[in-house]
């Protein structure tokens, strides 16, 4: 088989349905939850991808790191392909993944052996384990909390911990599969600023699937999904002038740019492509100096 | 609060008996335990009690800590001490009513609350000196010839492991779920045994689905991570012998020299 | 209905060396069709409060008043209470049981020994209020999409018919679609059926957007309590308490530092549009 260089990820026609069985095990429904996905990730990107919930967006994300294979299409992950047996560990390996719930990820009860988990599994000889170790929990202002029970932390506390496990492993991308969505402000703040600085500083790739707006606005690249499609597909700016769209996809618009449209619509000459609440401060003070 | 909760008992502290390698620890307390049963004699337990203590002092754990082991068993030792003072024929000392207390009663009686009594001290001292992680891979280590038979030594220990770290999450959500029915005017409490178990169903059942839900997660985290089985697997704290544990055999050797000369020489 | 609590504290493990106090002194009333939000950092206290409300939690101190009788009085019937003070748990799809939607939504009625007529037509009623149409009934609750569980879960709660409805957290976790549907819920049960509604909440935009009376804890206290476009006025206060505010309002303070001025910082969207286009109106009539 011919390896695909370039681009650190790409999907081709990806295609993914599961079945629904009744009480007899047949089949009574096919379900398409990802239908025809192209898309390609360039190493150290910052991506994230958008979607109300069934729009298909954990399942594509699962396509990523081999947790699934695709029921047609192709996945390349660093140039291999996910449905190759033979490449599974090496996929895993390069892409880590951060899930949604913070309590069911982490396997061991003492913080640092979980982190060592990763590495472990890979057969990384102890004293580097060590090192990685301490690096990981480092990186996330996690090393004071190396001897403590999981259970003692918050949410967003547990979700550093898995970070610093997949940075163990020495991945070159960590996956937030909706990371964020079950912890507090506080907590879902410190993650989205651990993944900015682990983009800029060490130039890891971050795929992002939330449906927190706020969140991707620093991102590089925007895909929306809707029924397993990607409807929309961007820079944030680009995206996020297409309000009647992401309306359909069931996607809101950060409040600044909620302001700005609404401002707009009124007649006031104001961009519409406005992001942050910063820029809509910039604005308003060009409007009216 | 109930996230507090510990499996076995840890007692953080440092000392030699804590840094000892677990498979010491456990083979050390299997050996102990063993030697209870070896004698009968008085001068057996004075030697049995006095290796307990210095081991108890060495690992700096209070004393009043170390018999908290004792509570759960509290109702059976009084219960077997009295079955064996009352039920022992031999020499009338006492006589209450028809209740017969025995010479021979009385030592049945001390030999074995104090066998009873230095079993589970013996066997907390190893609990409450190794953290259930350090438990575990002593076990898998100690265990693991038995894989040449293809017992699944590695995934026991794992899912000892896991278990540690679920049980704690799985006790504060059936709290929750029972608060949860109980605001829906659920009750848990009156009624007779088979009206209760039906009422355990608005519990049960949501708990049985997020545990399963928890487990589909961890299996799916788990393979995200590269877990693919015992084989190849490296460790972070590897164990090895150290020199302290090669002082632990021989003085354990001690022991079991020491009371087999006070057992063979004393009169009592 | 009447809710009031009366120098109210909560220690958690009383007596062990674990001891932990939840809440500190806390006197509150509610009143009669009020929409309040509670909003407070993770570990406040926020959750103990609420199970207070319904004598879930006992206090440790003070005394707690339903329709002005005493909840820990002996011959105070707690299950009734707890019908009366319906409480919505977080993630309260967690707690479905049954093999069908109704019947998961009778358990509650059904509990309070209302006449089995009553119990189904109160079920019926509560579904349809939440929106979960006909056709869903009698499917199996696990089938359900999140939003949904979520909605057939706080049917559960309102078919008790409860005077006040109490929410822990009832948008976590849920996606902007499925948050809207259940403020557009709660907005509805307080306009249209006159119910008084107490939710938790983290989130600032929407507190601001509904509520008509905003509370704040922190280490188990109440540290504010008013209506939200006063609470929101301190912003220093609530980001030292580790607490945010609604954009708008930190948008508002950095235009106060150009020069502009509010009478009362916008706390929601609409009301920030509105005071910049009065700004931009009154600057065209002007020039």
């Amino acid at each position: 088989m011919k390896e695909k260089k370039g681009a650190f990820l790409r999907t081709e026609g990806l295609v993914h349905e599961y079945s629904r069985r009744d009480e007899e095990g047949n089949v009574t429904e096919i379900i398409r939850a990802v239908d025809g996905v192209d898309l390609s990730v360039e190493p150290g990107e910052f991506i994230a991808v958008l979607g109300a919930n069934g729009s298909g967006k954990s399942t594509l994300a699962k396509h990523f790191n081999a947790l699934l294979t695709p029921t047609d299409g192709v996945v390349y992950l660093d140039g291999k392909r996910t449905d190759q047996e033979e490449n599974v560990l090496a996929i895993r390996q390069l892409a880590g993944m951060v899930f949604q719930n913070p309590d069911n990820q982490l396997v061991s009860n003492v913080v640092e052996e979980d982190v060592a988990f990763g590495p472990e599994n890979l057969g990384v000889p102890t004293k580097e384990i060590r090192k990685r170790v301490k690096e990981g929990l480092e990186s996330v202002g996690m090393y004071a909390y190396r001897k403590k029970s999981p259970n003692h932390l918050s949410g967003g506390q547990k979700q550093r911990v898995a970070i610093a496990g997949i940075l163990a492993m020495q991945s070159g991308c960590i996956i937030l599969d909706e990371a964020t969505s079950m912890l507090d402000p506080m907590g879902r703040k410190s993650i989205i600023e651990q993944v900015l600085r682990l983009n800029k500083e060490k130039k890891i790739t971050i795929i992002l699937i939330t449906h927190h707006m706020d969140e991707v606005v620093h991102a590089d690249k925007v895909f929306v999904m809707k029924k397993g499609k990607v409807a929309l597909s961007g820079t944030p700016r680009q995206v996020f002038g297409q309000a009647e769209l992401l309306e359909e996809c069931k996607v809101t618009l950060p409040e600044a740019a909620q302001i700005a449209e609404e401002l707009y619509e009124h007649g006031m000459p104001v961009r519409t492509d406005i992001l942050t609440m910063q820029e809509l401060e910039e604005e308003l003070e060009r409007i009216f100096a | 609060m109930i996230r507090d909760i510990t499996i076995g008992q840890y007692y953080t502290a440092e000392s030699v008996i804590h840094r000892l390698d677990p498979r010491i620890k456990i083979v050390g307390t299997l050996i102990y335990m063993i030697s209870l049963f070896l004698f009968h004699k008085m001068s057996g337990y004075a030697a049995a009690i006095l290796f307990f203590l210095f081991v108890l002092f060495l690992s700096r754990v209070p004393f009043s800590f170390s018999v908290r082991g004792l509570r759960p068993i509290f109702l059976m030792l009084i219960f077997t001490a009295f079955l064996n003072l009352f039920w022992t024929e031999g020499e009338v000392l006492l006589r209450i009513g028809a209740l017969e207390i025995t010479k021979e009663g009385i030592w049945k009686m001390a030999y074995i609350s104090l066998r009873l009594i230095l079993l589970i001290l013996g066997a907390s001292i190893m609990t409450l000196t190794t953290t259930p992680n350090d438990l575990t891979a002593g076990m898998e280590r100690l265990l693991s010839p038995l894989k040449i038979f293809h017992a699944p030594v590695h995934e026991i220990a794992m899912m000892m492991s896991i278990a540690l770290r679920f049980i704690p999450i799985l006790i504060e959500e059936t709290n929750r779920i029972m608060k949860a029915q109980m605001a829906r005017g659920a009750d848990f409490e009156s009624g007779n045994i088979l009206r209760k178990l039906k009422n355990m169903l608005p519990l049960v059942l949501p708990l049985f689905v997020s545990a399963l839900r928890r487990a589909n997660d961890l299996a799916q985290a788990m393979d995200a991570r590269c877990y693919h089985g015992g084989k190849g697997r490296t460790r972070m704290y590897p164990l090895y012998f150290k020199g302290i544990d090669i002082v632990a055999c021989f003085i354990c050797m001690l022991y079991l020299a020491a009371l087999y000369l006070t057992v063979r020489f004393l009169p009592i | 209905m009447s809710l009031i609590l009366d120098h109210v504290g909560y220690i958690y493990g009383k007596g062990t060396n674990e001891e932990k106090r939840a809440l500190d002194d806390v006197s509150l009333e509610i009143k009669e069709h009020e929409f309040i939000a509670l909003i407070g950092r993770t570990g406040s206290g926020k959750s103990t409060l609420v199970q207070i409300f319904n004598g879930l939690e006992q206090p440790s101190e003070g005394t707690v008043y339903f329709n002005g009788r005493d909840i820990s009085d002996k011959d105070f019937n707690k299950r009734e209470l707890r019908g009366k003070v319906g409480l919505v748990f977080q993630y309260p799809e967690h707690q479905l049981f049954e093999e069908t939607v109704i019947k998961d939504v009778q358990f509650g009625p059904g509990n309070m020994g209302f006449r089995p007529l009553d119990v189904e037509m109160y079920a019926f009623q509560a579904l349809k209020d939440v929106g979960i149409g006909d056709e869903l009934l009698d499917v199996s609750p696990l089938v359900l999409s999140g939003g949904q569980k979520r909605r057939v879960a706080i049917a559960g709660v309102l078919a008790m018919q409860p005077e006040i409805l109490v929410l822990d957290e009832p948008m976590a976790g849920l996606d902007p679609v499925g948050r809207r549907e259940i403020l557009a819920l709660l907005q509805k049960l307080y306009r249209e059926k006159g119910m008084t509604i107490f939710f938790i909440s983290h989130n600032m935009e929407e507190v601001a957007e509904v509520a008509g009376r905003v509370l704040v804890m922190d280490k188990g206290k109440i540290v504010l309590d008013g209506p939200p476009a006063k609470v929101f006025q301190y912003q220093k206060e609530l980001e030292q308490i580790g607490l945010g505010v609604p954009q708008t309002v930190t948008l508002a303070g950095h235009l106060e530092e150009r020069g502009w001025s509010f009478s009362e910082k916008p706390v929601t969207v609409h009301e920030m549009a509105a005071e910049i286009l009065e700004k931009w109106n009154g600057g065209k009539n002007d020039s």
